[in-house]
């Protein structure tokens, strides 16, 4: 029976489905921007926002696959930190001015490196996985164990200073270049819509990402049901190496280096990101394309302040407030719902 | 080997520790037939159960399919031996759809390879199967937890069927189901057992074990009792009678008569749940007496309880101490007031698992041993040894981990820890559940020794027989309401037939 839909029904859809609501917030939000202050709508708001935005983008997708399965990976970071200081040794090695041309300074060297990159990443994440899973051992300790250990190593490798790429023109068009690039837009936006894809197809549309929405949302019928789930645990954090190890070549591209400190707060930033896209900390469902909304809206909010001329160090305040009022928000409706 | 048979089980035993599970548990189940487990709880059916799931695996016994020996050591080969059970507690994915669900870990696929989900041959399955155990217009696509639990239960049968299992196990399955819904149910099972498909029952219900055996089999301490079949022939009674199995033993002491019969000391009025798991309940509890609540799983006597306390919500009720109204209840206002509660799950509820017997049964007691918010140790370790002292906790060691103490020794502890705040009325919510005989007859004994110093006891069990060994009064619930209250006869006796017709609501 097709029943005919109401406006409200079509309200209390956008209302229960989180891309929707930060869709519309977003454009609200843009609406009120744009009126506010002519600098929001200028091309160069837009090259910087995408510049700063897109790195956190990809970083927190590898999270959505963790929180979806009800854990949480604390060395995101880390694991782009240590994927970057090595693809830069890569590049530097394999780089030799901007004019002679060897592999590092081409596309294929890029790519290359950039392959590295995803392949030091998953590594590190078979290592927090595989910990995980034989250690029984929560994923915070594991992970913030992790860390510290791969920060250490990078510490040692580096001697602590940032390993830099001068004179690598490919790399530099990466981070720095904007209106060369495709559509006038630079080339590091380029990267989120294909992670994006990817890993919503992932976790959307295959087998593998509906057993790591099982496992997080019931072990317990996972398991009986027949499922390995150490293997899928396992996997999951190899998914997000795979993701941290993606962004490294951003990373390294907007920094000129790779270096120890390089990520930030990207771990955290990631499990805000993701929880604000209405992925849910106990695991169960999981969506890609909601973070990534989320990420753009925390962003958002900071641009728009740098723009307002708030002072700046209020910025990091108000994503602590946009966070708790976004699950507080869902929490208080769903008590009043049920 | 009867080779007619579907199931059969011979000489099963598993134990745990302090508890003989099963002993030497034979059992059997045809094609085509619907075989009822009775017994009382701690009989041993959920772990007859749980070893043919492959949750447990038994010590001893064999376990044969259609004559022949299989070995179920993990629930993956219980479902391909072809037995499904649909257990009280649902083994579903809320977030995932309802379809998938139904087929998780064995998913339809597109594509090479077989990553690639087909979410519409699914959905069409599941579907096809949800209708044909009586759903209407189903649609498998919505997500798990927008069902309701009737709705849900029938995804694990329908879940079941999708492995084409030749053996279903309900435990409980009415529990949680409303008269419509257990009607409804009820056509699903007949209709599979027309199929050929064997069915093992488990319920309290015994209208409900009436109405749908063709045999029953009763199980009482890990012993089976007996295996009647039924033609019609039973009665509530017939079963009854198999359940309890042997006399009132003499291990529950003789009672002392310290009951004032005029001194109400605690009163509920009115206890009403907002959601019905508690009708309009109103009981007196009077000085030195031990009152006993008894009713099937699920007839909402640990909620009363906890309501009482606080915990659960209620939309009506008072509650009296003394003839004081308490408008205000929690655990920490009524431990003031001299009420204290033994909850019914004594390692999530009762003990810091982690922690000693020193520092849990510190945990209220600390205004005994410190000034302004210092601890005087020494008056601490003073406190500990008298009062462990008191209740002959075993090993009398403060400094063990609470976890490593038996169950009765932990109930124990939990008594010590309260006793200290010399309360005036105690709930014990299954204070013997999981413990062994020995135990069982100590906390008899407390319990016995406390109403001569004048405190009153409410105990809630479902074992009918130390309520109708140690209580002065026995009040029963049946879905949510009081239905009736039993006091001794002339001879100090209990009518237990007449108290297991009122846990079933078959008093007339």
């Amino acid at each position: 029976m097709e029943e005919k839909k109401t406006f409200k029904d079509i309200l209390m859809q956008i209302w229960h489905s989180r891309e929707a609501s930060l869709i519309i917030v977003l454009i609200i939000l843009s609406i009120i921007m744009s009126i506010a202050t002519p600098a929001f709508t200028t091309k160069e708001n837009l090259i910087s926002f995408i510049k700063q935005c897109a790195i956190g983008c990809v970083a927190s997708m590898g999270q959505t696959f963790i929180v979806a399965s009800a854990n949480i990976d604390l060395s995101i970071g880390e694991i782009m930190n240590m994927s970057g200081i090595l693809m830069a040794m890569f590049i530097k090695a394999f780089t030799v001015g901007p004019d002679k041309v060897l592999l590092g300074n081409t596309w294929w060297g890029a790519l290359l490196s950039w392959i590295l990159a995803m392949i030091i990443g998953a590594c590190l994440g078979l290592l927090n996985g595989v910990l995980l899973t034989k250690l029984r051992l929560p994923a915070f300790i594991i992970t913030l164990g992790t860390q510290y250990i791969i920060r250490g190593i990078d510490q040692v490798i580096t001697k602590g200073y940032p390993v830099t790429i001068d004179n690598n023109a490919v790399i530099h068009k990466i981070g720095v270049g904007g209106v060369e690039a495709l559509l006038g837009l630079p080339y590091l936006f380029f990267f989120v819509p294909i992670a994006a894809v990817v890993g919503w197809f992932i976790l959307d549309r295959t087998v593998l990402g509906n057993h790591i929405k099982a496992l997080g949302g019931n072990e317990t019928a996972a398991r009986l049901s027949g499922l390995n789930t150490t293997k899928l645990r396992v996997i999951t954090y190899v998914i997000c190496g795979i993701f941290a190890g993606y962004s490294a070549i951003m990373m390294v591209a907007r920094l000129n280096s790779g270096s120890v400190a390089g990520a930030g707060n990207v771990s955290m930033d990631a499990v805000a990101a993701t929880v604000v896209g209405g992925t849910s900390m106990s695991g169960g469902n999981g969506s890609v394309i909601g973070t990534l909304l989320g990420c753009v809206l925390m962003q958002f909010i900071k641009t728009s302040m740098v723009l307002l001329q708030v002072n700046m160090y209020w910025q990091t305040a108000v994503i602590g407030v946009v966070l708790i009022a976004v699950c507080g928000l869902d929490s208080l409706t769903q008590k009043i719902t049920r | 080997m009867d080779n007619n048979m579907l199931l059969e089980v011979k000489d099963l035993s598993k134990a745990f520790p302090g508890v003989q599970a099963l002993d030497h548990v034979s059992f059997d189940l045809k094609a085509g037939e619907i075989h009822c487990l009775i017994g009382e709880n701690g009989a041993g059916k959920s772990t007859l159960i749980k070893c043919l799931g492959g949750v447990n695996i038994p010590e001893e016994g064999d376990i044969f399919i259609n004559g022949e020996k299989v070995a179920i050591n993990d629930p993956l080969e219980s479902v391909e031996e072809g037995i499904g059970i649909i257990y009280q507690e649902f083994n579903l994915v809320p977030s995932l759809s309802v379809a998938e669900n139904i087929y998780l870990a064995r998913e339809d696929t597109k594509g090479k390879g077989g990553y690639i989900l087909d979410r519409k041959t699914m959905y069409e399955k599941a579907n096809a199967i949800l209708t044909d155990i009586g759903f209407r217009n189903p649609d498998s696509s919505v997500m798990m937890w927008t069902y309701r639990t009737s709705q849900q239960q029938m995804v694990e049968i329908g879940k079941a069927l999708s492995h084409d299992s030749k053996i279903m196990v309900f435990d409980e399955p009415t529990a949680v189901l409303t008269e419509r819904e257990t009607r409804n149910l009820f056509d699903v099972i007949k209709k599979l057992r027309e199929r050929g498909i064997g069915i093992i029952y488990i319920s309290h219900r015994l209208d409900e074990v009436l109405e749908l055996a063709d045999r029953v089999t009763a199980l009482k301490d890990g012993k089976v009792t007996g295996t009647v079949v039924n033609e019609g022939n039973l009665n509530k009674d017939d079963l009854v009678a198999m359940m309890i199995g042997r006399k009132l033993e003499a291990y529950y002491p003789e009672r002392y008569d310290t009951v004032e019969p005029d001194n109400v000391v605690f009163e509920v009025k009115n206890l009403t749940s907002p959601t019905g798991t508690f009708k309009n309940i109103n009981f007196k509890l009077r000085k030195g007496e031990i009152l006993g609540f008894s009713g099937l799983v699920g007839a909402g006597r640990t909620e009363t309880m906890k309501a009482i306390l606080g915990e659960y919500p209620y939309v009506t009720g008072e509650f009296y101490l003394h003839g004081e109204q308490m408008t205000d209840p929690s655990p920490y206002n009524w431990i003031n007031k001299g009420l204290a509660m033994l909850p019914e799950d004594r390692k999530a509820e009762g003990l810091v698992l982690g922690m000693t017997v020193a520092q849990n049964i510190s945990l209220p007691n600390f205004d005994k041993f410190s000034h302004r918010g210092i601890v005087d140790l020494k008056a601490q370790k003073q406190f500990i040894q008298e009062t462990m002292d008191k209740m002959t906790v075993q090993p009398k060691d403060p400094d063990r981990l609470a976890v490593y103490f038996s169950g009765g020794n932990q109930q124990k502890i939990i008594l010590a820890k309260w006793l200290a705040k010399n309360p005036d009325v105690l709930i014990l919510d299954e204070p013997t559940r999981g413990i062994d005989v020995n135990a069982k007859m100590e906390i008899y004994k407390i319990m016995n020794d406390l109403t001569t110093q004048g405190i009153s006891i409410i105990m809630v069990s479902s074992e009918m027989n130390e309520l109708m060994g140690l209580c002065d009064r026995i009040l029963v619930m049946y879905e949510g309401e009081l239905c009736a209250e039993f006091t001794r006869d002339e001879n100090g006796e209990y009518s237990e037939d007449e108290i297991g017709r009122a846990q079933a609501g078959a008093l007339s």
